[in-house]
């Protein structure tokens, strides 16, 4: 087994919404190039991991995360 | 892309939220060739366009500077300027969707706006605090009981070994 099962992050903390101002919450789920990282790997449920993926790339096409960082 | 984001965001409809407004917020960089001084004024300049809409601004967040984190452009004047920095604030507001959308084409003539976006949000705060780690409630219980089971069984044993090996001493 490569990954352990975690909870999710959204629904363990009750957060609701995710908000593409809040970076420190989402560079949580950010790789070291800026990828958005993957459920099997985050834990994230299917339903924030939409939501979370959403709100990267609002932030990222207002030039708050990168699309690439190098 | 993102045009398409919020034309359907725009146009979405639940009578839920009919009954009291749509909840909208406007994130938006202003050029960083404006002085800090004259800031309050393109603020106003913000201000003026979302009243004409008669917006209620529910929160917002004045432009600071800050980095971006890749190089964008825009024309002006017939020529691309480039930016590397750009003062980013935002206003969350509730408007009609019609209106809304005359928000935006305001937004998108203001030559001092670098960038907008517009999205349908929620009245509450949907910024994070920062969270204290904590530990699940079941695992610190568990810890203490198991102290105790580890210790009564011992007690037992110890008494009836210590008498058979005290035999076994008098023995040899």
């Amino acid at each position: 087994m490569a990954f352990a099962k975690k909870q999710c992050y959204f629904t363990q903390n009750n957060i609701k919404h995710v908000d593409y101002k809040d970076l420190e919450l989402l560079k949580k789920f950010l790789g070291p190039q800026g990828n958005i990282m993957a459920r099997k790997r985050s834990g994230v449920s299917s339903k924030y991991q939409r939501k979370l993926a959403e709100a990267v790339k609002r932030a990222r096409y207002m030039g708050l995360l990168p699309y690439i960082a190098r | 892309m993102e045009e398409t984001n919020k034309v359907t965001e725009a146009t979405v409809d639940t009578a839920e939220e009919k009954a009291e407004g749509k909840i909208y917020e406007i994130g938006y960089h202003i050029v960083p060739s404006v002085p800090e001084d004259k800031l309050g004024a393109e603020v106003s300049s913000i201000k003026d366009i979302l009243e004409k809409q008669k917006a209620v601004v529910v929160s917002e967040e004045s432009p600071k500077l800050r980095q971006l984190t890749y190089e964008m452009r825009k024309e002006f004047a017939g020529k691309y300027q480039k930016y590397n920095s750009a003062y980013f604030g935002w206003v969350k507001f509730e408007a009609e969707p019609t209106d809304a959308l005359k928000i935006e084409a305001a937004f998108k003539k203001n030559p001092q706006i670098l960038r907008y976006l517009l999205i349908k949000t929620v009245r509450e705060n949907t910024m994070t605090a920062p969270r204290i780690p904590s530990y699940r409630k079941s695992e610190v219980p568990k810890f203490e009981e198991k102290k105790e089971a580890d210790q009564t069984p011992k007690k037992e044993v110890s008494e009836t070994e210590l008498d058979k090996a005290i035999d076994a001493a008098i023995a040899e």
